[in-house]
């Protein structure tokens, strides 16, 4: 109980091992909804319902009639999808529409708004197209153990694979006979949602390995403390503790197996539903189509949480066995994230076919991905002999359980605090000795980038960015055109261009070359006209050049339908910079130099002038990643000449107050969010310079910038007023410039506080 | 060189930290006894103006230290208490980093690194990161960042701290070897560290200075009924008399 005590008595990482269940819910909830924003919660309850009913239907039919089913209420919902733009059903008026729609009496009241009713049948149509594809597994399933059968006993008789003696016979053999043994299953159809979505569910394996990897570290503590020689003169501190160790370990792969991976099941199959079917074929769900074992889905999860709890106590037990070894705890730290990055890469990246890949399989990351054991059937050849990556991979987990749980006590009982053969130090003397040799000729500059990207984890931030940018999508794809509009678009892209008598000539010349019995091509070039004369009045009005433009890429990109994915865009960006910030004081302050520094010739003003440096930087990189794909994505969709056009011929900036072409308001737009980047760094820098410990700045620095930011994606706008996240986000600062002037005011606001934090960072360095 | 204190006040809320103080520094080694709370690290922080006064000048050769800035550093050498450093640089990069911050440039930077590592007794452990140190292996390499740039002014506070004895030996030699053109503020708990180098000892009690002398005059000064603590009369002895603790 002393040692559980020990633990849970420091209240950081209590707080870390409460956070990380919630954290994997919240994650969990978002990978289901696909979005942050509260709207998308009902979104998503609305399908569920949708898709529960429609399976239960589905359950009282068979696979076949169930087929014909879900294709005629597809194709019924097509046809009025196609009847809103014209394309179909020309004759039938709303009122018969409104008739075919009689199951659906949601989009019977939108049989007069297309582009509505259009969006409203997604919902019905992802769900048909989803249990439609599960139909037709579970139809060709039977017919798909059957082939592996035929096919094992074809091949076996050609030339290549007909060797006894070979991989490939041996391997044909033993895939027929293991599948040969579920032959006679049946594959049902019910809600399987929920429990497809928990198993797609990855990070979860990810956080259980962080709880891990915390406790482990917490049976190191005593090392960081200088207790370790203490407690080994203790009667009780060697093997006693090493089994107390272990059983806590094995207590808190039972407790996290069920926080982490039995609640989110149950939220899985409460939310989208599956609770009623668990006791089907493991089959039935098209993820394990592959899993050659006789089992439901219910016995099959009660079995992978037992393998998960096991594989966890491995991974952990592992870890502490080989940290333990080590005996420099922040070494320890360096080798096991040195583990962990071959272990994944080897993973991750060796392919199937190599030789290899016993390394891929026989991994680390096999214990923690446990679900990729089920899903993916693989033969791995061990010295011309089959093995299966899973029954390999359960086979060896109690001959490592055993080794390393002997190994971990082992070095719990014998290793000693000092005066052990310590080869990695004297490795890392050399590595040092190295590096020492660059590190020379750094200049005060260069230290200080070395402290901010390495010591103060500046450039794992930056990394982070950089991967997660990527992903990130930057650009909506709504239209406020129909596909009845698709000639009047051909033209307007076609005449993108000042609306000058340039376009008058276009116009003629187009209706000229129309065929004059067209009518949509008339009118589509009628609408174009109608278009130029409303760009050429608003235009005079407002003393600018008429251009033009197409409304709708740039209102995904740079205008307000992208806003949720701007402001979540923004909130990471904000996020980067005062996390890379907070270190330019905290470091110093928790490295205990402050004194020393000041007491240097350089080390008051010269010091603070390249911290000052550093946080611009750290500001204009994460500018520079997340605002070099978003305009990477202009580029792929917009046409460079069009950058000199007056901003206001762009409908959504029509009362924009400056009088600026395009690029000049993306100029001045990514200016003002570097601007406001480099502002926030400042309040990082600020927030640092108040706290003695780098945890305790960051932790100041996502409550006072972070949760804001977090309320404010969740669709709490008010927080926009205590959150520099809508200054950053590009359709939120400018936009609201011209329809709301007062968010200039909060832009001039954030950057007064910017400059004070500023100022007071430097009255407290410099005095 | 003159580095006077003339009324020198801080306050700490409602403590006095240090009181009226002044006095004047000139070439040559000051150790300074008290016990804790006394006032010596408060004059070592005012001195090198980390910590704002309440009241009275610093001069350096009659120059306020706070108009001289950076002017007034470059003469400085300064060994903290705290044993606050880089952990996760080695002994060499974190040298090198505060001798650039010293303004040293070029060679020089390697050759005085090289010579405070001789110096600390810490060129072999010179490619080891700070985090692995023993306490005593950490005072040494802030005693040598403090001898970087062959300061004028050398404020060391408790600089033998944790060392061995042998280790002490050296380091108080070589900080009496130092003193010769130097002025060298030197506040330790360990009496005898002061008695064989000082040339004058500042004996502090709660912000103030209680008595200055050379140690023989200090112990002169003890009178004749005061039972030493060892065979023969001591600093320490001066210690308890006057400070009487």
């Amino acid at each position: 109980m002393g040692e559980w005590k020990r633990i849970l008595s420091n209240p950081r990482r209590l707080a870390l091992l409460l956070a990380i269940p919630l954290v994997c819910i919240g994650l969990f909830l978002y990978d289901c909804t696909g979005s942050i924003h509260l709207s998308s919660w009902q979104e998503m309850t609305e399908k569920n319902e949708f898709y529960k009913e429609l399976v239960a239907k589905m359950e009282g039919l068979g696979p076949e009639e169930a087929g014909a089913y879900l294709t005629e209420q597809s194709d019924l919902l097509s046809s009025v999808t196609l009847w809103a733009v014209g394309w179909e059903l020309e004759d039938a008026t709303a009122e018969d529409v409104a008739e075919m729609l009689a199951d659906y009496p949601d989009l019977r009241a939108l049989v007069n708004a297309p582009d509505e009713l259009r969006a409203g049948t997604r919902k019905y149509q992802e769900a048909y197209s989803e249990l439609g594809e599960l139909m037709q597994y579970l139809i060709d399933y039977p017919g798909y153990l059957e082939q592996i059968q035929k096919q094992a006993e074809t091949q076996s008789q050609t030339t290549i694979f007909g060797d006894p003696n070979s991989f490939s016979y041996r391997n044909l053999q033993k895939t027929a006979g293991e599948f040969r043994s579920i032959q006679g299953i049946t594959v049902e159809i019910g809600n399987n949602r929920g429990v497809e979505s928990w198993i797609a569910f990855e990070l979860a394996d990810y956080l259980y390995v962080v709880v891990l990897i915390v406790f482990v570290l917490a049976f190191l503590e005593e090392r960081k403390k200088g207790l370790w020689s203490t407690i080994r003169s203790c009667p009780k501190g060697r093997m006693r503790l090493g089994w107390t160790r272990a059983g806590i370990m094995l207590a808190v792969c039972a407790v996290y197996t069920i926080l982490l991976y039995g609640v989110n099941l149950v939220l899985a199959l409460t939310l989208e539903g599956g609770w009623e079917g668990l006791d089907r074929s493991l089959q039935s769900l098209m993820s394990f189509k592959t899993c050659p074992i006789e089992s439901s889905i219910g016995g099959w999860i009660m079995q992978y949480l037992l393998v998960k709890v096991a594989s966890g106590f491995l991974i952990g037990i592992l870890l502490w066995c080989v940290l333990g070894w080590i005996s420099n705890i922040q070494f320890s730290v360096t080798v096991l994230g040195g583990i962990l990055i071959v272990e994944y890469v080897l993973f991750a990246t060796l392919p199937v076919q190599s030789i290899l890949n016993p390394l891929k399989y026989f991994n680390l990351f096999s214990y923690i991905q446990t679900s990729k054991l089920y899903t993916q059937y693989l033969n791995i050849d061990l010295f011309g002999f089959p093995f299966g990556i899973r029954t390999l991979a359960l086979w060896a987990l109690p001959f490592l359980l055993a080794l390393f749980l002997g190994g971990a006590l082992w070095v719990q009982r014998n290793r000693y605090p000092s005066g052990n053969r310590d080869w990695l130090s004297k490795l890392a003397h050399i590595v040092n000795r190295v590096l020492d040799v660059g590190r020379r000729r750094l200049s005060i500059g260069g230290m200080e980038a070395y402290k901010t990207l390495l010591l103060e984890w500046g450039a794992l931030l930056l990394i982070v960015l950089y991967v997660f940018a990527g992903d990130l999508t930057y650009f909506t794809y709504r239209s406020e055109s129909s596909i009845y509009d698709m000639w009047y678009q051909a033209y307007l892209k076609d005449a993108e261009g000042p609306a000058d008598s340039g376009m008058d000539d276009y116009i003629a010349n187009a209706r000229a070359l129309a065929d004059p019995g067209d009518g949509e091509i008339a009118g589509a070039l009628s609408q174009l006209e109608a278009r130029v004369q409303e760009l050429r009045t608003r235009a005079e009005e407002g003393g600018y050049d008429p251009w033009l433009i197409q409304q709708d890429p740039y209102r995904n990109l740079y205008g307000d339908w992208p806003q949720e994915v701007q402001r979540r865009n923004a909130t990471l960006a904000l996020l980067i910079v005062v996390l890379g910030s907070v270190g330019l004081f905290a470091y110093e302050r928790q490295a205990g130099v402050v004194y020393m520094l000041r007491s240097v010739k350089r080390g008051r003003r010269g010091v603070f002038r390249r911290k000052t440096v550093m946080a611009v930087l750290m500001a204009l990189a994460t500018g520079a990643i997340l605002y070099g794909n978003e305009i990477a994505v202009f580029l792929e969709e917009f046409q460079p000449s069009v950058l000199a056009a007056p901003v206001q011929n762009l409908d959504f900036l029509q009362d924009f107050p400056l009088k600026v072409s395009i690029g000049g308001y993306m100029a001045l737009t990514y200016g003002m969010r570097t601007l406001m980047l480099v502002f926030a760094a400042f309040v990082g820098m600020y927030i640092g310079s108040r706290t003695n410990r780098m945890e305790s700045a960051y932790m100041l620095a996502l409550g006072i910038l972070g949760v804001p930011a977090l309320l404010l994606i969740l669709g709490l706008d008010v927080f926009g007023w205590v959150s520099p996240v809508i200054l950053i986000s590009v359709s939120q600062l400018l936009n609201l410039v011209a329809s709301q002037p007062i968010v200039i005011l909060s832009w001039i606001l954030w950057a007064a506080l910017g400059v004070l934090a500023w100022f007071l960072s430097r009255k407290y360095w410099v005095r | 060189m003159e580095l006077k204190l003339e009324h020198v006040t801080k306050r700490y809320g409602k403590l006095e930290a240090l009181s009226d103080f002044s006095i004047t520094f000139e070439t040559g080694i000051y150790g300074i006894l008290g016990a804790n709370g006394a006032g010596k690290s408060t004059m070592m922080n005012l001195i090198t103006d980390n910590i704002r006064r309440d009241g009275g000048k610093i001069l350096l050769d009659g120059e306020e230290i706070l108009q001289m800035g950076d002017r007034f550093r470059q003469y400085l050498g300064y060994m903290p208490q705290q044993q606050g450093m880089y952990e996760h640089m080695t002994a060499e990069s974190f040298l090198t980093y505060i001798a650039r911050l010293k303004g040293i440039k070029g060679k020089a930077v390697r050759e005085q690194v090289q010579h405070v590592l001789e110096l600390a007794n810490l060129q072999d452990v010179r490619h080891k990161k700070l985090l692995g140190f023993s306490g005593g292996m950490r005072q040494r390499a802030l005693l040598a960042q403090a001898l970087l740039g062959e300061p004028k002014i050398l404020i060391l506070d408790e600089p033998t701290a944790g060392l061995d004895p042998k280790e002490r030996v050296r380091i108080r030699t070589f900080i009496h070897e130092l003193s010769q053109d130097r002025i060298v503020l030197l506040a330790t708990h360990i009496v005898s560290d002061i008695e064989s180098i000082a040339d004058q000892v500042l004996l502090m009690k709660k912000g103030k200075l209680q008595r200055m002398g050379t140690p023989q005059e200090l112990i002169a000064a003890i009178p004749p009924e005061w039972e030493p603590v060892a065979y023969h009369l001591s600093l320490e002895d001066v210690y308890l008399y006057f400070l009487g603790e």
